[in-house]
């Protein structure tokens, strides 16, 4: 009977190291990274994922080994130890020169999320911001969906005031970011009522939105997923499994699963702009109902 | 001691001064021992409903559908579910792993494990409890308040929290001719809140409530430290301390620096919520359909600091205690010499420190400063130093050991199984990078649950056994405590494990229905999983609560120490009298003096025999 404690915890380990393994390929893991600097995030992830993965089964291992090696039932003697520096400092060290090494090896990973510049020698010291973007977006959170603000031309003359005011000639959309594949977005990101969180998967990217405030968010897609046909007044789907989306990730109310969004990345920056300028005549036609749904996604990918 | 000489008088009190209005430090422990079990049953039904929904979100539960108000269509509402997880968490963390850890272990334990006859304030110790019975019914009553029960997170983040209408501006419906912004003032004497049902009546019985939660813990605190510094019997310095007390300590400190912290912000929030202060809502005033608020002068941020400033170090007030009952339940049942108490005392007075620089972890993606982010990383990263220390201390204390499976033990080799993939976790989510995708996903719910559930949880179930004998005078059940802790190891890994993967796929937490978005779809039968997981789990510990009651009254009559234990708390009778100890004893020596040449292989703190020992430190 002794026998089976350790036999019940070396049972649920390896269960849990199995599940780890098979996850993904059952479709149960990250999904499709199409963010310029997510390949950096991902390795980092596995990073940790190999690092912690060695503390564990060491760890777990030498607890199933104590627990059917040094039984009492069996007549194990215990041995009179009270400590031993030399080891102390041994697993002192150990685990804080790995975990120094992850915290520095990530900073590069955060500075260009951030779009921070970063000294190379002390990665840890800022040198200054580095934000040039050719695509301004507004996205206000509110209960329980985001509506998007896109400028004429892109990239307002003033940004900062654009952001707060917007502008006669705006574009309006719920739910739906439009960007082109490798365009350096920005995104003004602002919330009407309470904090909400505007969470991109596929980008890795996360952004609380806070009442009062504006906040940035700055990304380059490397990978498109629609195009737009002018005729048809289509967004075709260039693959149809990527549909990627956007999700609320903090708490804002009953219905904080329901602020559902969609990220169209179109092939090419012409292409986007055919997608502009038809949602905008067609908005100018529905002038009064400037905030429902426009037209051109709702025909072709659902919404 | 003035005490001493009072207590012979106080022995022959009635029903309601021995188990009601109780001064004595053991009673008042076995209190906090069972309005905790209580509220691990609510909170535990909580978390089945939680469960059941995210395994079966278009509703159409088989006869639960039925308990539902024909108005949300025979199903649970997105407002009621939540509901649920808030009051889940809140219940769990205030009133069952808190009180707990410091209410039962802390107030049985340190008198008699310094040797001392009771608490330095004996009175302000039974305020400690009875403070907490306010807590109980308002936290209570406010499921049946006006708008439900408080539904904005056991974090509880303005301004879906603290809005209240009792001053805003409504916009008038547009006549023609008149210009749009035309607005009334008005008032509405109801506390409904525009941004939630249940951040009106539900928040402000939560604030309440919370409040006397903390103004009990802090006199818990003030009596702990003060008792552990000033009534050690003869003998005990600080460094004979067993770890457990060390650990309750170190928590004391913790608590009674923190929690003035969070006092303060659920008194500003409530403030906001009754009078309107805005302390937590922004300048630029906040719109909700027509409703609009006043501008404020505060910052929704501002809340978040305050609070995760006391929750993070509350994280380790609700794991610390538990690190100190594991390590004497270890140290015993592997009749061996704890390894490296220095270190481990060391570590844990580094974890309490280290935990006061690291809240802004909470706050990656809240709109921090991206450089105060990379400062709060390296301070977390670091804290992991001190929990590896302690688990390679653990497994160095077997390594070699003799050891005694009892219920005890393996609820605590289980927590340190378990501790270490909470710990390991929380290194994905101290790299920024990586907590941008992680953060307030499944992932931190596995974390949460690792350290929570998983290792504090299992510490307690170990603390409980192993004191059982000396607060009853009865040992519980060892076949039956065997199979709970089997069973609720199995079923708690398979509930909670799986909370991982979740998270890596990217699954949101709170979410009511994670169906509709497609990236989740493949996650569902793993929902599914979990929630079946989670009804044995919950079935499990119906084992405890019956090995509880039926070995107070059948269960094996204890000695004073059944089990060869060290410390001062087995030199007394079990259960022991009121004023603890025949005659206080004298400290003689350390708390791990197993694996002893002689007729026995211990010796206890007071023995007077000499120890023989070779010692080599
Ligand atoms: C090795 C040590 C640990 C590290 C590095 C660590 C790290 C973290 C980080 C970075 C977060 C925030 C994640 C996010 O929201 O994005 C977090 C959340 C949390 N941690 Fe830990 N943690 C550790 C140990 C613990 C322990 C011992 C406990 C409790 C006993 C604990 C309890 C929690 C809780 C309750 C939360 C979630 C709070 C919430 O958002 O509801 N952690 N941890
Ligand atoms: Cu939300
Ligand atoms: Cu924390």
């Amino acid at each position: 009977m002794h026998r089976c404690w350790g036999l019940l915890f070396a049972a649920v380990n390896l269960a849990a190291i199995g599940l780890f393994a098979i996850s993904p390929a059952m479709g149960w893991w990250l999904p499709k990274n199409i963010a310029s600097y997510g390949a950096d995030i991902d390795h980092l992830f596995y990073l940790i994922l190999v690092a912690t993965g060695f503390f564990f089964v060491i760890t777990q291992g030498t607890l199933v080994y104590c627990m059917f090696r040094f039984n009492a039932k069996d007549g194990a003697k215990a041995k009179h130890i009270h400590g031993n520096t030399k080891l102390e400092i041994i697993w002192t060290a150990i685990p804080a020169i790995i975990l120094l090494y992850i915290g520095f090896a990530q900073t590069p990973t955060w500075a260009k999320m951030k779009y921070i510049e970063i000294d190379t020698w002390f990665p840890i010291r800022y040198k200054g911001t580095n934000i040039e973007s050719d695509l301004h977006v507004t996205v206000l959170g509110r209960q329980w969906e985001w509506r998007m603000r896109y400028p004429q031309g892109h990239i307002p003359a003033d940004p900062q005031a654009w952001a707060d005011l917007g502008n006669l000639h705006d574009l309006h959309v719920v739910n739906e970011l439009h960007v082109w594949k490798d365009a350096k977005v920005k995104i003004h990101l602002k919330t009407q009522d309470v904090i909400h969180s505007f969470f991109m998967p596929n980008l890795r990217l996360k952004q609380d939105a806070l009442p009062g405030k504006v906040m940035p968010m700055v990304f380059s897609p490397i990978e498109a997923n629609v195009r737009y046909n002018p005729k048809t007044r289509i967004l075709e789907e260039l693959n149809p499994s990527s549909t990627w989306e956007i999700a609320c990730a903090e708490l804002c109310g009953g219905n904080h699963y329901r602020m559902r969004g969609k990220l169209f990345v179109h092939e090419s920056k012409q292409d986007y702009e055919l997608w502009f300028s038809d949602a905008l005549k067609n908005q100018r036609i529905h002038e009064s109902t400037r905030l429902a749904p426009v037209v051109a996604s709702s025909n072709g990918v659902n919404p | 001691m003035n005490h001493d000489s009072n207590h012979s008088t106080e022995t022959k009190s009635g029903f309601l001064t021995t188990y009601l209005f109780s001064q004595d430090h053991k009673m008042i422990g076995i209190q906090f021992l069972f309005s905790g079990l209580i509220f691990f049953g609510i909170g535990g039904l909580l978390a089945l409903l939680i469960r059941l929904q995210l395994a079966w979100p278009d509703g159409n539960l088989p006869y639960i559908g039925k308990w539902f108000p024909q108005s949300w269509g025979g199903k649970m509402s997105p407002e009621f579910y939540t509901m649920l997880f808030t009051m889940h968490a809140s219940i769990m963390i205030f009133f069952v792993i808190i009180p707990w850890l410091t209410g039962t272990f802390g107030n049985f334990l340190i008198p008699l494990m310094i040797g001392a006859r009771d608490m330095a304030f004996p009175k302000l110790n039974m305020f400690s409890y009875w403070v907490m019975w306010p807590a109980f019914i308002i936290i209570l009553a406010s499921f049946f308040v006006d708008g439900g029960a408080a539904s904005s997170g056991w974090t509880s983040y303005p301004t879906l929290s603290n809005v209240g209408a009792e001053a805003g501006l409504e916009k008038n419906p547009v006549k023609p001719g008149e210009p749009a912004s035309s607005y009334t003032v008005f008032k509405d004497d109801s506390f409904n809140s525009p941004s939630s049902p249940g951040a009106g009546m539900g928040q402000i019985f939560w604030l309440v409530s919370l409040i006397f939660v903390g103004i009990g813990s802090m006199m818990g605190s003030v009596n702990y430290i003060t008792t552990i510094l000033n009534m050690r019997a003869p003998g005990m310095d600080l460094m004979r301390m067993p770890l457990t007390v060390w650990s309750l300590f170190i928590t004391a400190i913790l608590q009674a620096l923190a929690l003035p912290v969070l006092t303060v912000a659920l008194m500003l929030q409530l403030l906001d919520k009754l009078i309107a202060t805005s302390f937590f809502l922004p300048p630029g005033g906040l719109s909700f359909g027509n409703w609009h608020t006043t501008p404020g002068g505060g910052q929704p941020l501002l809340w978040q600091h305050l609070f995760w400033f006391y929750s993070h170090p509350a994280v380790y007030i609700m794991i610390l205690p538990a690190m100190g009952v594991v390590s004497d339940i270890i140290a015993t049942f592997s009749r061996k010499p704890m390894f490296g108490y220095k270190p481990m005392v060391f570590s844990m007075a580094a974890i309490a420190s280290l935990g006061f620089i690291v809240w802004g972890h909470h706050m990656f993606q809240s709109g921090m400063d991206p450089r105060l982010g990379t400062g709060f990383m390296l301070a977390t990263i670091l804290i992991a130093v001190p929990s590896a220390i302690k688990t390679f201390n653990w497994l160095a204390t077997l390594w070699g050991a003799s050891i005694l499976y009892t219920t005890a033990m393996l609820n605590a080799l289980a927590f340190v199984s378990m501790f270490v993939i909470g710990g390991l976790s929380g290194i994905f989510m101290a790299a920024t990078p990586v907590d941008v995708y992680f953060h307030d996903t499944y992932f931190i719910v596995a974390h949460i649950h690792y350290v929570l559930f998983m290792s504090s949880i299992f510490g307690i179930f170990a603390g409980i056994t192993f004191w059982f004998p000396k607060m009853f005078g009865r040992l519980m059940n060892e076949p039956l405590g065997k199979v709970h802790f089997a069973l609720t190891f199995i079923f708690g890994n398979l509930t909670f494990f799986p909370m991982h993967i979740l998270g890596i796929g990217g699954h949101p937490r709170r979410y009511y229905d994670p169906t509709i978005y497609q990236y989740l779809e493949n996650l569902q039968p793993l929902n599914q999983f979990m929630t079946i997981s989670a009804m044995l789990l919950g079935l499990t510990q119906l084992l405890f609560v019956i090995n509880i009651f039926y070995s107070l009254w059948f269960g094996e009559k204890a000695g004073k120490n059944p089990w060869n234990s060290n410390t001062l708390e087995w030199d007394a009778p079990s259960p022991p009298p009121h004023g603890n100890f025949d005659q206080i004893p004298v400290v003689q020596r350390g708390p791990y003096e197993y694996a002893i040449d002689g007729p026995l292989d211990y010796l206890t703190q007071s023995s007077t025999a000499s120890d023989g020992v070779k010692h080599h430190e």
